[in-house]
Order: structure tokens, then sequence, then C-alpha cells
């Protein structure tokens, strides 16, 4: 064989390994299976409050400190908008949750984004977001720029994938149907409104579920060992705000304007405990950084990281997820910055 | 910069090639030198630009000195400055790395308060030192200068082989750069290249630093005081075993396919020692270019095998307990070239005996010596490295640590976090066959001593089982590329595997670049 030829089979032999790499891939995209049912159901019951929304409307996005942060009912009763909580995790990506977003909003509607701080700095996928989304929104995958293709498939674990495509074998053999077939939407939103109607007579079967929310998409329901440690927040560390999160925000924000879409910023509850320093200079530098990037995209915080830091009783099982009177301590302590900056 | 960073990989190695490639037919040789000796000044500073000033420094005045050496007439004013630029040159790198250990012995040994010198070691000073040593030496010998200060800094800074060897000969290497051919590499070159550096590449990612996790655990708890079981204390030193081994052998494979991406043949340093049958055998295959160096300079001028029985075992125990010492700067070290020297005078006696031993029994008698002392090597100091000899011998329990009876050890096992999702699949579709011992099937495949079990079994078998890629990929004469499919598959094969793993494997720099 000569070098010619060599280098022709290396060539041959490489592209056969990525063809049966995208086919093990292709085969995982879209395998929804029991570890994924929280976030999928949850996703489905998000948007089914969402759909059936049609006045102005006060959007809430972010992390799971938004999803368990905010009585949204007294945000309803204060302002008189609608009130919707779209979010549910920290490690969804940006350009997830601003779709999620440009999918229901409206001209006149308002956005109040509760991001946890590490989304600011995040320049990468968490490989939990990327497992997570090939299985239940292959779509999001699609959309997205070769580079962050790239950069997303950098993050799916292997093992995920070899996971989902056994469960696909098991799909075609039968097996699949016995214990791993996902609820289908239309039963996720029976069983919801069955929920909160009191006719629900099932086991919950996590305590992070779709039946675990209230007609607006808040998380209501708690039984869990509280959350008593300590933690920063994600403010000692020194990183810039991303790359990511800039080229996000500025597509969004120019999407915003375009579609009326008021966007409005908020800190996210803090829980007082000695590893919280507001005043220590790298906490302070980051808080800098963050809000010296919202306003470069001309967006203001509603109130001061300060305003937001909450009694340690006031949370639920994580340093990021309030009680329901952490709720409503939070959302009581926005509503006089969030009234005078609606339209 | 490592050879395995993305920099390295898609900025650095891409633009050096492309313009030493660009260039090569249409200047003159010395103007590829010089971009090659440029980007290897750059490969060097990437880290630590102060430390290019050594290497620059250290070049330029070997170079006087071996032009000294050469415009001498005098044999004997020749040989003075040939001692003095080996006593410099040493001197050096003693007081680089080995100032602290001995300000320390000697505290420690009068008790007495000394602070030791704290430098930042000169990133592969012990390389370059030797292969500077080599040339003074062949200058003296030939009376004449073989390399033009441009080839000779080449010779001593060409990336592939600066930062952890190959140790190349003088004659290994300039030659290849004052041919004509210089800067034209053969599409052969390049495509043995390829192969070389894709699979040491594998090596590394693939197979060493995926066994690093559980030689680390084990020597960690070993030194925190937690009691090992024998068997959890042999699975850690064979990882250990086989990721130095494979992170040596990958190194040493890159460095290859990378001197060939330019046209230059690099030594082999490293041929499947652990299929050696004698530790004689495994010297000759283990770091050789390192150990030829020490032959060469420092056990034949000792007086070798030739000044009787008593000097050739003590001087080959000294050579290796000074080639020991080589590798840093602790008592450990120290013990490792001891035992391997004591080794090497055992394997010459026994040579001499009528005794003959099966070649099944050879091999494993000198891979269980050659794993046992790498105990020396990897722990951090002798109490370290002594406890770790006490767990490998039972002395904390033989299956587990804390008495638990195997049935019962079975029952605590757990699937590690990164293969549960795989075993959920497989559970929920009822797939197990079903419980073993009491035990869900899952938990005990998935549980973390199965699976590391099962990735040095692994190891082990690629060790024994397949060649070294120089044998199938070179003509054994010439060493002339021989091209065959398996090699472009397997090419094939590790470049995707790499890159589907890349956001997922932790990779930790060559064992051997601390030296």
């Amino acid at each position: 064989m000569t070098a010619k030829e060599f280098i022709v089979w290396f060539i041959l032999s490489l592209s056969a390994a990525f063809a049966l790499a995208v086919i093990l891939f292709c085969v995982h995209l879209g395998m929804p299976w029991w570890p994924h049912h929280l976030n999928r159901e949850v996703r489905i019951a998000k948007h089914h409050i969402a759909e059936s929304i049609e006045g102005p409307t006060i959007w809430l996005q972010g992390g799971s400190s938004t999803w368990f942060g905010f009585d949204s009912p007294l945000l309803q009763a204060e302002t008189g908008f609608d009130v919707v909580n779209l979010a549910f995790n920290i490690n969804m990506p940006l350009e997830f949750c601003f779709d999620e977003v440009r999918l229901f909003a409206k001209p006149g509607d308002a956005l109040i984004l509760g991001l946890e701080n590490s989304m600011y700095f995040r320049n990468n996928y968490s490989s939990y977001a990327a497992d997570e989304i090939t299985i239940w929104e292959p779509e999001f995958f699609w959309s997205l720029s070769l580079g962050r293709k790239a950069q997303f498939l950098k993050s799916l674990p292997w093992r995920k994938v070899l996971a989902g495509d056994l469960v696909r074998l098991g799909q075609l053999t039968g097996d699949f149907d016995k214990q791993l077939k996902p609820l289908p939407p239309e039963k996720v939103i029976e069983n919801l409104e069955d929920q909160w109607d009191g006719r629900y007579t099932g086991e919950i079967p996590a305590y992070y579920n779709y039946l675990t929310l209230n007609r607006h998409g808040d998380f209501v329901q708690s039984n869990h060992t509280l959350w008593r440690g300590t933690h920063d927040y994600y403010l000692m560390d020194l990183h810039p705000v991303s790359e990511m999160t800039r080229h996000d925000f500025k597509e969004f924000t120019k999407w915003a304007r375009e579609n009326n879409v008021q966007i409005l910023m908020s800190w996210l509850p803090m829980a007082r405990n000695p590893k919280l320093d507001l005043e220590h200079p790298k906490v302070k530098a980051s808080i800098h950084r963050i809000t010296n990037f919202t306003s470069s995209m001309g967006l203001e915080f509603l109130g001061k990281p300060e305003d937001f830091i909450l009694d340690i009783e006031l949370f639920y099982d994580t340093s990021h997820h309030t009680t329901a009177e952490g709720a409503t301590e939070r959302t009581k302590r926005l509503l006089p910055f969030l009234k005078e900056v609606l339209d | 910069m490592l050879f395995f960073s993305p920099l390295f990989l898609f900025v650095f190695l891409p633009i050096v090639w492309i313009v030493f490639m660009a260039i090569g037919s249409r200047v003159p040789a010395w103007v590829s030198i010089c971009w090659l000796l440029v980007c290897s000044w750059v490969f060097y500073a990437w880290a630590y630009p102060v430390h290019l000033l050594w290497l620059m420094g250290s070049v330029a005045a070997n170079y006087l000195c071996s032009v000294a050496i050469e415009r001498t007439s005098q044999s004997h004013v020749a040989k003075r400055y040939l001692v003095a630029g080996i006593t410099a040159n040493l001197l050096i790198l003693g007081g680089f790395k080995y100032s602290g250990f001995a300000t320390e012995s000697v505290a420690t040994l009068f008790g007495l308060s000394l602070t030791p010198p704290s430098f930042l070691l000169p990133l592969a000073i012990s390389f370059f030192t030797f292969q500077q040593i080599s040339y003074l030496v062949i200058t003296y010998r030939e009376k004449r200068l073989i390399a033009k200060p441009h080839e000779y800094a080449l010779y001593v800074s060409f990336f592939p082989q600066l930062i952890a060897g190959p140790i190349v000969q003088p004659d290994e290497m300039i030659p290849q750069l004052q041919t004509k051919r210089f800067g034209r590499p053969s599409l052969d070159d390049i495509g043995l290249g390829i192969s070389l550096f894709t699979i040491g590449l594998g090596k590394k990612i693939l197979l060493a630093d995926n066994l690093a996790p559980i030689a680390d655990s084990a020597f960690a708890l070993s030194a925190q005081g937690e009691s090992l079981s024998a068997f959890s204390a042999w699975l850690g030193l064979l990882a250990f075993s086989l990721q130095i081994y494979f992170d040596f052998s990958a190194y040493s494979e890159m460095a290859l396919g990378l001197g060939r991406f330019f046209g230059i043949r690099l030594p082999e340093n490293f041929a499947s020692p652990y299929r050696a049958i004698n530790i004689i055998d495994f010297w000759r295959r283990w770091h050789v270019t390192l150990s030829t160096f020490f032959k060469k300079f420092l056990y034949i001028p000792l007086g070798g095998s030739r000044s009787g029985f008593f000097r050739k075992y003590s001087n080959l125990i000294l050579t290796m307990t000074i080639a020991g010492l080589w590798h840093g700067a602790n008592y450990t070290f120290l013990l490792w070239g001891l035992a391997h020297g004591t080794l090497l005078a055992i394997n010459h006696l026994w040579k001499n005996s009528p005794i003959k031993l099966p070649t099944g029994l050879s091999w494993a008698l000198t891979f269980l010596s050659v794993t046992l002392c790498w105990t020396l090597f990897r722990a951090d100091n002798l109490n370290e490295s002594a406890r770790y000899f006490q767990a490998l011998f039972g002395e904390f329990g033989w299956i587990t640590a804390d008495g638990l009876p195997l049935s019962e050890f079975l029952k605590t096992l757990e699937p590690v976090d990164s293969w549960k999702t795989v075993h959920y699949a497989i559970h929920f579709l009822e797939w197990y066959p079903g419980l073993i011992n009491g035990v869900h099937a899952g938990h005990f495949i998935f549980s973390e001593i199965m699976l590391s079990s099962l990735q040095v079994l692994a190891a082990l078998t690629l060790v024994l089982l397949f060649p070294r890629p120089l044998s199938w990929l070179t003509h054994p004469v010439n060493e002339a590329p021989v091209f065959r499919k398996r090699a472009a598959f397997l090419t094939a094969i590790i470049i995707v595997i790499v890159i589907i793993q890349s956001g997922t494997f932790q990779t930790t720099p060559f064992i051997y670049f601390r030296f």
C-alpha cells in the first residue's frame, strides 16, 4: 500500500467512523425515557399553562430559583397582569430559556429574568442540559448554529448516548413499553388539571414534578428536608461574563425590542449565611460585572442584591430554592421596584 | 503546551507544519531550521517564558564550549574544556534539581535548621542537559564541530523531543538537518507521522488518563492513612503500572510521529517493555535513550563490566541509583533506582547459573518486580510507600479492609454515577439476568471496583496482545513506513473516539514532563 492509498483509506475510515457516531447520536436523539420524564413533563405542563393565557402577561424565566422563588398569584393580584412561570433548571442554556419566552410572549408583555449568577458566567453547555435536551427537545439542537452544535455535542456524555441507544433498542424489542414509556402530553395535562381540581388520586412520583405546579407554573409542594448549608452564590468567582451569554442576550434583547416585550432583571433570592458577604471585594466585583453587562444591553435590575437576601429559614431543599413563604417574601420585596417600571 | 491540548493540535502544530511545508522547497535549509527553532522556543516558553532564557543561555554556553574544544589543538586543554563544560552542566542541573533535597537531607541528618532553597525547575532541564553533554563529548572525540549554531540549537530544542525525550544523540539527528532533503518530508513520512501521533494520542487519552484515577485514588487513600485491602492496593498499583506504561509509550510515539511530520526520524524510546522476560531486557526496552546515555556516559566510564566481579556489580547498582535520582530529588526515586540496580545485578548473576526459568514464569517475575518497584516511584515519600507495601501484602485485609465477608461486601456495591444512566436503561428494560448473591447484577457490573478491574485487565491485554506500533508500521531494516489498512482504520477510530470523549475526559500532563 502506498502513502497515497493509506491517506485515502484513512479519510474513508474517518468518514465511516464519524458516520457511525452520527448514526448512534441520531438514534439517541429524541428518545424520552424515565430519567428524563421530570423535565419533559414539567415543560409540557408549563407550555399548557402558557398556551391558555391571552391577556397582557408577565413571564418569569430563569433557573430553579425562579421556578421556586415567585408567588405568581400575588404578582398577578398586585400588577393586574397574568403571570406564567416558565423557569425550571439552572443548567438550561440561556438560548433555550429565551426560546421558551419567544414561543409565547406577545407585544406589551413583560419578562422578569431571574437568572442564577452562574448563568452569566457559563461559557458552555452543561452536560445535564445537553443530555436532557437531546432527549426531549431535539429541535433545539437542530436550531443551533454549526459552532454551537459542536459545542453542544462536546458536552454530551457518550455514556448517555449509549443509554439512549439501548432504550431505542428496547423500543424495537417491546421491552420499552413495560416501564419506560413516558406519559403522552394529553395525559400529563389531564393529570395536572385533576391535581389542581383535587381529583388526582395517583402517586406523585418525585417531589420535583409537574404535579407540584400551581396554575401559574410555580413550584408549590413543600415536603422535603430543608437546606441549612452555606453558599456564596458564585459571587466569589472571578469569571467574566461569558461570550456565550453576551451573544445570547444580544440576540434576545434585539428580539424583545422588535416585539415590544419589556425585559426586567431580577436578582435571585439568596440566603443569609456565613459564606455570603456582599461587602467582600470579589463579590462586589462580580455584582459590578453583572450589572455592567446588563446595562450594556440596556437592561436594569429591579432593586439591589441586598434587597433579596432572605432569612435562611425561608429556604427549602437547596441554597437556590425558597419555600412558599420565601417566594412570597421575595415577590413582596420585588413589587415596589416592579410597579415603578411597568409601563 | 501539551501535545493533546486543543491549542497545540488545532493552532500551533498546523501553523508550524503548514509554514514549514510551504517554505521547505523554496528556501535554503537554514531558514526551515530557524523556523522550527523559533517555533520550538515558542512551544517551550508557553507556560513559563522566563525559562526560555535558561534554555537559550544553556544552548549558547554549550555551543561556545564545543567551539573551544574544537579550536584547541592541545588534547589536554580540550579535555579541560570538556570537563568544565560537563561539570557546569551538572552543577546547574544539580543546583536546580537537588539543592533543596540535599539541604533538607543535611538538616534532617544533623538536626540543623536550614531553609532549603526554592527554585522553579526549568522545564525539561534534565533532558536538554543530557543532550548537550552528549554533544560536548562527541565534539571532543571527533575534534570537529558537527553542527552549525542553528543546527545545534534545533538539535537541543526541537519541540517534539524537548520536554520529555527521547534523549537524542547528536549523530542521530544533526546529519538529518544537513541532508538536501531536509524541509521536504515525504508523503510516506507524513502518513506514518499521522498514524504514530494518533496512536500515541489514543494511548494517552483513552488509556493512561482513564487508568490514572484508579491509581490516584488508591495511593491517595493509602497516603491519608486509610486502610486499603490487598485487592484494592494491587488494583491501584497495577493501574499505575499500566498508566505510566501507556503514558510514556504515548509520549514516545507522539514525539516520533511529530518528528516524522517534519521529516526527522527520532530514535525509538519505548519498545514494549512489559513484554520483557528479564530486567536486563526491560531496561533495553524502557526509556531506551536514557539507558543508553547512562550506559555510555556513566557505566562504561566507571569501568563497566571489565573491572572485576565486585566493580561490575557496584557500577551497575551505582549507575541505576543515579538514574533513579535523575527522575527526581526524593529518597523514593533513589530507592527505586537502587532496587532496579539490585535486580539487574541479580539478573546478571542468574544469567551465569544453569537454572533456566520457563519464559512465562520469567515474564511474570519481571512484570511483578517492575510493578512492585513502581510503588516507590509513585508514592510521595518513604512512609507512604512503606504503608502501601503493607497494604499490598494484606496487612489491612485481603478483599476488604473493614473485615466484611465477601458476600456482605458485594451487597454494598453501587453503580458509579457516570454509568448510572446505562444501568437504569438496562434495569428498566429488564435486561439483567437476575440477582448475584441477592444483589442486583447492575450494582455489581457498574460498581467502581468492577469497572476498575475491567479497565486494568483490558489495558493489560492490550499490552500483551498488540505489538508495538513501529514494529508493524515500519520496515525493520530501514525504518521506512509500511502502510496497512488496519493502521488507517485504527487511526480513524482513535480520532473519532477522542473527539466524542473530548467533553468528558480529564486529561493530565505526561508523567515524564515532571522530570
